[in-house]
């Protein structure tokens, strides 16, 4: 087993805007962390990583395009994850395969299946699989999980998430177009079909179902995580609801700009509501996350979570926001400020590479947490219907369309392995 | 003018039932300064008041009779009737001696929901104009019935819905279609009432005074039970449960909305897991309309002892806002420009923007009193009252597809507006309308 003070070796799959910024914070949140390879199949991308990489470690990364350049060589203990999300569960599955732990950024997967296969492949091949969101190691989320835990906040009536947000622009669907210089196109698809190169795919792949779990949920799916989370992770829900639709700019996209969903979780009902419109509702100011003395004036904070228990209320922040539990007149019971814990997410997955713990957003709990992305979507996409699901078989049990959407599909070369 | 007659035959042929000779002239008619006669149904702790307070805020409105099934409360009220405004009225258990009655202008039904429908019914029928309680309802179809009335004995029927006679409410209905609050995505109804453990009681024998079997009504026969007396919040046969009171919210965003019709789908859940109580209307519930243009949510419950009503005093200043965070029946309205948070019952509306920024606000006073004048005023001029019953059906219908979706096991439910049934769904459908007893049955032609 390795020891506290092991080099760990890093390869970077995908040094797009947070790529990079996960990579070079954590290439030094601990010592003896070396990135030796920064993939991208894009030239136009990594430079900055590796130009930091090498000024943090005083060893220049070396740029591949293939990932499975990284995969092969023996020296990378783990790889990070970051391509856009339709790349995510094979990469991990590749990587596991290789003998590597992987970062994977969220959304961690495209489908409930996928989901299951990373977790097969992490346990075959003996690997740690840390997920990207990040809440898990705050310590302010641990402390409002012990809260409710301790059943100060009573029985658990009714949990609210939001991930409203503003900031939506209007969106043109851009003629087709040759492939950019310097794009190795066909890999940027990998595993989606093959299609010629539009830039509107390329630089908005949030707004394609066949690329991403849209652009809501993507940032939702932090706030839904953490609320899985602190609520002690329960299992799948019963059954989901999703409606939406769009509303700003009712354009060609495929992806909502608002989705309502509830999960059935038997004793208790969970509301997610996302949006992407309107911008008076904000996350959490720099300030906030970066120190430990604010916390959101929660009416307009649009990421926060409402966990309503039958001694009181907590008002929950997502990015750093911190907790306070709210009582009669609104008088505060308790709280606890918040910092935005990247840091210790990756201190938490080098350190598990390095003892063999799993790690805080270990895949098999964070699968139920995409899976509740997937079931949302699902819901939305065959019609706005409640779907029902069986936690055992992982299926949808009312709707076959949504079996079948669920199923993703791969081109050749790119498949995702029936048997991991 | 229309000349009244005192009908002495009918009321005397009540058994043990006194009625005292009013005292009043019974003369009236419809002008604009011209008496108004007013008879209660069910002198409980909200009808009681609100009559009274109805009389003090109008001119030449008079209560000439009370009706109860319960002695104590006709006397109760007879003797606050007397207290308040300084004469006694009759009293009568049997509210088709009210309906006998040709002095009496218009009936004030304020009994458990089970009897909302069929006493507006009959009252249309006898030619009484109606104001009766929130829930108007206790089932879709008796709605749309009361409506046929309403229509066919020309006869004005005011639900309590009174924030639809504020005057603030108007104001943040007029903001919302200014268009100021940009298009309106998402509606959050909250209803988080306190509550707890609530257990059922054994029968007993009929308290003196009380006349179980009228009480009852439409309602199945059942052994007398002090428990679905006072606790008829707890039974399917009596009323919706804790929508009764979120039935305010959902009515007034509908109205600040522009009165959207029935929802296409929706979702409803329930259950009895917070305090496991041996009620059959759920504790808590959580459910969506998909408007398609927008969508509502309500979540309602007695789960949440620490979240509070607007208070009474906030309730009476225009120029005090609650405190929106633990305010238990706020509804947040969600535009692309900004937000609306709404307070029922006088709590006002305040409107905010990009950086916290509060952008308008409209103060608001508690509407029961318009409310009040505005139902006389209809009664004399024969305009359709602000919270009309084909309004207070569409709102109710909001409560009863969440009972439904919660009743058929928390289901998502698909709604047919023009016919008012559900789409491929029996068992739904099945509770679309109650089952009435004998002798009172909402009957299938008005």
């Amino acid at each position: 087993m390795a020891s506290a003070n092991d080099k760990v070796v890093l390869a970077l799959i995908g040094a797009g805007g947070r790529g990079t910024v996960v990579i070079l914070d954590m290439q030094k949140c601990l010592p003896g962390v070396e990135v030796k390879y920064v993939c991208e199949v894009d030239k136009e991308r990594g430079g900055r990583a590796i130009s930091e990489l090498e000024k943090q470690q005083n060893v220049k990364p070396i740029w591949v395009e293939d990932m499975r350049r990284t995969f092969e060589d023996k020296d990378v203990d783990a790889v990070v994850v970051c391509t856009p999300e339709h790349w995510h569960a094979l990469a991990t599955i590749w990587a596991c395969q290789a003998g590597k732990d992987v970062f994977v950024e969220k959304n961690i997967n495209m489908t409930i299946n996928e989901g299951r296969k990373m977790i097969e492949a992490g346990k075959k091949y003996n690997r740690l699989i840390q997920c990207g969101w990040q809440n898990r190691s705050a310590p302010y989320n641990m402390e409002a999980r012990d809260y409710i835990r301790s059943g100060k906040l009573g029985k658990i009536a009714l949990i609210k998430t939001y991930g409203m947000v503003g900031g939506h622009k209007a969106w043109i669907l851009k003629e087709d177009e040759p492939v950019p210089q310097g794009l190795n196109w066909d890999m940027w698809l990998g595993p989606a079909p093959l299609v010629p190169y539009n830039v509107s795919r390329h630089k908005s792949y949030n707004e394609w179902w066949v690329y991403s779990c849209g652009l809501n949920l993507a940032d939702c799916s932090h706030a839904i995580d953490l609320t899985r989370m602190v609520m002690g992770d329960p299992g799948h829900p019963k059954s989901v609801f999703c409606t939406g639709g769009r509303v700003l700019f009712d354009d060609a996209r495929e992806i909502p700009d608002n989705q309502t969903i509830t999960y059935d979780f038997g004793e208790f009902p969970m509301t997610v509501e996302t949006s992407i419109y309107g911008d008076y509702l904000v996350k959490a100011s720099t300030k906030i996350r970066y120190t430990r003395e604010l916390f959101p004036n929660w009416p307009f904070n649009g990421d926060r979570i409402e966990i309503y228990g039958t001694e009181g209320v907590m008002y929950l922040g997502r990015t750093g926001g911190g907790w306070q539990v709210f009582g009669t007149d609104s008088e505060i019971i308790a709280q606890g400020y918040g910092y935005q814990p990247d840091v210790e997410h990756q201190q938490d997955f080098i350190r598990s590479i390095r003892t063999r713990k799993t790690p805080n957003a270990d895949i098999e709990t964070c699968h139920k947490s995409a899976t509740l992305v997937h079931l949302a979507n699902l819901s939305y996409r065959v019609g706005e219907k409640q779907l029902f699901f069986d936690a055992a078989t992982e299926r949808v049990t009312n709707s076959e369309e949504a079996n079948e959407i669920s199923k993703g599909s791969y081109r050749q070369g790119f498949e995702l392995p029936e048997i991991v | 003018m229309k000349r009244r007659r005192f009908l002495e035959k009918t009321l005397a042929g009540t058994a043990g039932i006194t009625l005292g000779a009013s005292g009043l002239l019974i003369t009236s008619c419809k002008g604009a300064n011209d008496r108004i006669v007013l008879a209660l149904i069910g002198a409980g702790g909200r009808g009681l008041p609100c009559i009274i307070n109805c009389c003090k805020v109008n001119t030449g409105v008079e209560i000439k009779a009370v009706c109860d099934v319960n002695d104590q409360r006709s006397a109760r009220g007879v003797s606050e009737i007397e207290k308040q405004l300084g004469y006694k009225p009759q009293t009568t258990r049997d509210m088709k001696e009210v309906f006998d009655d040709r002095d009496i202008d218009a009936v004030w039904v304020s009994t458990p929901d089970h009897w909302h429908a069929l006493a507006t019914i009959w009252a249309c029928q006898a030619n009484k104009d109606v104001y009766v309680e929130k829930t108007p309802d206790n089932c879709i179809w008796e709605g749309r019935k009361m409506i046929e009335a309403a229509k066919r004995y020309k006869q004005i029927v005011q639900a309590g819905f009174q924030n639809r006679s504020g005057a603030y409410t108007a104001s943040a209905r007029e903001f919302i279609q200014s268009g100021q609050l940009g298009q309106v995505v998402h509606i959050r109804i909250f209803n988080l009432l306190g509550g707890s453990k609530w257990m059922s009681k054994p029968d007993a024998e009929v308290p003196q005074g009380l006349d179980w079997d009228a009480w009852l009504g439409p309602a199945p026969a059942v052994p007398y039970n002090p428990g679905r007396q006072t606790g008829w919040g707890a039974y399917w046969d009596y009323n919706v449960g804790t929508l009764n009171d979120a039935s305010h919210q959902l009515d007034l965003a509908r109205m600040v909305m522009g009165d959207p019709g029935h929802p296409k789908s929706m979702y409803g859940w329930g259950g009895n897991h917070i305090w496991d109580s041996e009620r059959e209307t759920p504790e808590f519930q959580s459910f969506t309309f998909d408007y398609e243009k927008f969508t509502m949510t309500c979540e309602s419950g007695n789960a949440t002892n620490y979240m509070s009503k607007t208070p009474t005093d906030i309730r009476m200043d225009p120029n005090r806002f609650p405190e929106w965070k633990t305010n238990a029946d706020r509804i947040e309205i969600y535009g692309t420009l900004g937000m609306m948070y709404l307070g029922r019952h006088g709590g006002g509306w305040q409107v905010f923007g990009p950086k916290e920024q509060l952008v308008a606000q409209g103060g608001g006073i508690h509407p029961d009193k318009e409310h009040q004048i505005n139902f006389i005023e209809c009664i004399r001029n024969r305009k359709q009252p602000n919270a009309s019953i084909e309004q207070a059906h569409l709102s109710a219908s909001l409560v009863h597809l969440a009972n439904i979706a919660y009743r058929t096991g928390n289901k998502q439910l698909l709604f047919d507006g023009q016919i008012e049934k559900f789409i491929d769904n029996d068992e739904a459908n099945k509770l679309l309308k109650v089952s009435y007893r004998d002798n009172y049955k909402v009957p299938e032609k008005i």
